[in-house]
């Protein structure tokens, strides 16, 4: 049965078998949601399902699910009208094929999940543990194997997976997308700007440990210094003139000359918080995630807004 | 002194609070041994102690902690509210708002940033060649214009050179406050209480030219060579990276082509009409030191209706009213010190002390003062002390309460305003704290050098002093 949650530690604490649900490869995946939706109204009583899907005020759901592994999808609402988090699962044993954006693939496990509205931690912490056993194939088999409401509660039961206690910068970093290595000149990386779109590119010596960054905001800050923007008088630069030294030197200026090494760093182990405080104090909008001294990722202000808030 | 971000627990603010009533009223009580018996001087004294523990200790609510010390001086009729008025020196505050605005005026032009571009354009540059030019435009500029403004401008010029060639900022940053401390004695321009004195002494700006600039000078020249030896790893490094800068072809920062004249012309103008004023007000048939404090206003005047759609901006944001509103009641609070007798009082115990001869009080004036400047604002100081000068009524004695007040300063890192602005840019900019002790190494060989010198140069100058101030 049921337990109280307020201090959950075990994934199984936060459903039944009640809240296992196996559905017909026919169903779709939007239907399959509503029903766990109204399985969690009716056993739990977390408000007016219709009002939950139509994004009430003081619900919010916001985008597609998620897809875990590539044989699951989650859905999250944040809700006023609960205090616990709770789950429910539905089981396709045949698997529904799902279009994830990028790639079609089969999904089996449809992962609904409500938090109280006031708890971003929860969301991520459960998420985390989610991730856990559907990447487990061992898990996977077995649970489609004896897809009944019963044996899988047993499963998550004896696997005793727990719920982090708090979220890891590793949750919510993405990797690297492009670094630049600093015997390198501004005229690349203004090149790998402009390919990149990216407003920052770590900067990695030659062990590839992270030494600092370039950003475009440097870059102006070094075009457009402090004594130039004293002027009211927009006439000495309005053919930007200032940029024009940067141009002629861009060849022979190495990244060194406008790189900035007080940057934001935190390690894959850290609390996620931590990378939201060094953001924060720095006023930065990205933090570089380490494992020893290499970039290992990197979290954006906007990544660590939308998953503490939205996703 | 916290810091300017800072904020203080309530433990904090309990203990220092204490420290600031207790230390108030032993001053008080201790006044009574000094010959004053009357309420009114003790309320007075206790008030003005006050409000300088509260720069010491609550620097964020020194302003706040002056209105309540203002309100109790007025409520307990130790000041009438003409006298408040009178005592405030609104011609002063005008003068400083006046040159406040014309400052803004100028930096819109573009006048300073054609002075930084003259310096980063410089094609032979070197570590020693850098902190000659840091040292002469930080005095200069302190000496024309304030000595806010000047370290404000002079740490952008300093901030783009050490960004440019990746060096520590900090001995400049230094080097540089030392420099303006020093030249914002030179004039009556450049420091608060050189504007105070010279109204309060009745000097004008030519006895400053005559009498403050040469020491000035003296003391920076020396201070030059102090420095230069000091720092002389970190001149080493600046000149080995401004030639490999030099051999890549690289300049220190983007140059472009600047319209100063018009922020030149009109700097040179109202530094002419304010050095003049002794002259036209003698012509004019007006009242001493009337021009002075006209003549910045009159010309931010003419300016804002130049730039009329930037006047709001000149007055809100480029005029310091936090600042002028605090001076408004410390010489408020002073003057409340002159009209219950306290600093008569305190003359006449300070000459039977010390007697009467300016050789023996030249430097007593200038090191006390210098060391009170040290810890304390030096305006707080000055004010306090100008009463007692008044007093006694010889002339060098001024001079020793100017350079007292302006090279102490240089002692500790909170000893004036320009230090504290300095220190505050450097945080938010680098996020790198001068230790106490980091500041104090050189300030205090750098303040008691001058404090030196600028004696040795007084006694000289005394026997051509007149014996009283004033024209």
């Amino acid at each position: 049965m049921f337990r109280d949650n307020t201090d959950i530690t075990t994934f199984a604490s936060l459903l039944s078998t009640d809240n296992i649900v196996l559905f017909e490869k026919t169903s779709g995946v939007a239907d399959i949601f509503a029903e766990l939706l109204k399985n969690l109204a009716l056993t739990y009583g977390i408000g007016n399902v219709k009002q939950i899907l139509s994004g009430a005020p003081g619900n919010n759901n916001h985008g597609l699910p998620k897809p875990l592994n590539g044989c699951a999808l989650l859905q999250h609402f944040r809700l006023t009208t609960t205090d616990h988090t709770r789950i429910a699962i539905g089981i396709v044993r045949e698997g529904i094929e799902y279009n994830t954006g990028k790639t079609k693939t089969k999904i089996h496990f449809f992962f609904l999940l409500a938090t109280p509205r006031g708890r971003p931690d929860l969301y991520l912490r459960v998420l985390k543990t989610i991730v856990g056993f559907t990447g487990d194939s061992a898990f996977v088999d077995f649970a489609l194997k004896e897809a009944t409401p019963e044996a899988i509660y047993k499963l998550l039961e004896k696997t005793g997976e727990n719920i982090p206690g708090y979220v890891l910068v590793s949750d919510i970093m993405q990797k690297p997308e492009h670094l630049i290595r600093e015997g390198h000149n501004l005229k690349e990386a203004v090149d790998m700007f402009t390919r990149t779109g990216s407003l920052f590119i770590p900067v990695v010596d030659k062990d590839g440990d992270l030494i600092g960054e370039v950003t475009l905001q440097e870059l102006m800050r070094v075009c457009l210094p402090r004594y130039i923007l004293w002027m009211d008088d927009f006439q000495p630069i309005l053919n930007f003139e200032p940029f024009r030294n940067m141009l002629f030197n861009e060849d022979n200026t190495w990244l060194e000359e406008i790189m900035i090494y007080d940057i934001v760093k935190v390690h894959a182990g850290d609390p996620a918080i931590k990378a939201g405080v060094g953001m924060t104090k720095l006023s930065v909008d990205h933090a570089y995630v380490l494992e020893d001294k290499k970039l290992a990722g990197i979290v954006t202000l906007q990544q660590f807004v939308y998953k503490v808030l939205r996703e | 002194m916290q810091n300017n971000d800072g904020k203080l627990t309530f433990a904090q603010i309990g203990i220092r609070g204490a420290i600031m009533v207790a230390a108030s009223m032993l001053v008080g009580y201790l006044s009574g041994y000094s010959g004053m018996h009357n309420a009114k001087q003790i309320l007075a004294i206790s008030i003005f102690t006050l409000i300088i523990s509260a720069t010491l200790l609550f620097w964020n609510f020194r302003l706040a902690i002056a209105f309540i010390g203002m309100a109790i001086i007025l409520g307990g009729k130790v000041l009438t509210l003409e006298q408040f008025i009178s005592s405030a020196e609104l011609d002063i505050i005008l003068f400083l708002i006046g040159m406040m605005t014309l400052v803004g005026v100028l930096k819109d032009l573009g006048l300073f940033s054609w002075i930084i571009q003259l310096v980063i354009g410089m094609e032979h540059m070197t570590g020693r060649l850098f902190i000659i030019t840091v040292i002469i435009i930080s005095a200069l500029m302190a000496s024309i214009v304030d000595e806010v403004t000047s370290i404000v401008f002079m740490l952008a010029l300093i901030f783009q050179v050490c960004d440019t060639l990746k060096v520590k900022p900090t001995p400049y940053v230094i080097i540089s406050v030392l420099a303006t401390n020093i030249g914002s004695s030179g004039t009556m321009l450049g420091n608060p209480i050189g504007i105070l004195i010279g109204t309060k002494a009745g000097f004008s700006f030519v006895d400053f030219l005559v009498w403050a600039t040469p020491v000035m000078l003296v003391s920076l020249i020396l201070t030059l060579i102090l420095v230069i030896f000091w720092f002389k790893k970190d001149i080493q490094v600046l000149s080995e990276r401004l030639e490999s800068r030099r051999r890549m072809q690289a300049g220190l920062g983007p140059l472009v082509e600047i319209p100063y004249k018009k922020g030149l012309a009109i700097l040179i103008s109202a530094i002419t009409l304010i050095a003049l004023h002794h002259t036209l007000e003698q012509k004019l048939g007006i009242e001493k030191n009337t021009l002075l404090i006209v003549a910045p206003l009159a010309i931010s005047g003419l300016l804002m209706i130049w730039k009329n759609e930037r006047a709001r901006h000149y007055i809100e944001s480029e005029v310091e009213w936090w600042t002028l509103m605090f001076f408004m009641m410390l010489f408020a609070v002073a003057g409340s010190l002159e009209k219950t007798g306290v600093t008569e009082q305190i003359a006449n115990n300070f000459t039977n002390t010390f007697g009467e001869n300016p050789y023996v009080l030249t430097p007593v004036i200038l090191f006390m003062s210098a060391i009170g400047s040290a810890f304390v604002d030096n305006i707080v100081f000055v004010a306090a002390f100008i009463p007692v000068v008044n007093e006694i009524g010889a002339t060098p004695l001024w001079w020793a309460l100017l350079f007292g007040g302006c090279f102490g300063g240089n002692i500790t890192m909170i000893g004036s305003t320009a230090n504290i602005v300095a220190l505050g840019m450097m945080e938010k900019r680098y996020r790198q704290h001068i230790t106490f002790l980091e500041w104090f190494r050189i300030g205090i060989v750098v303040g008691i050098f001058t404090c030196i010198i600028a004696t040795l140069l007084l006694y000289l100058l005394i026997p051509l002093m007149p014996a009283t101030a004033g024209y």
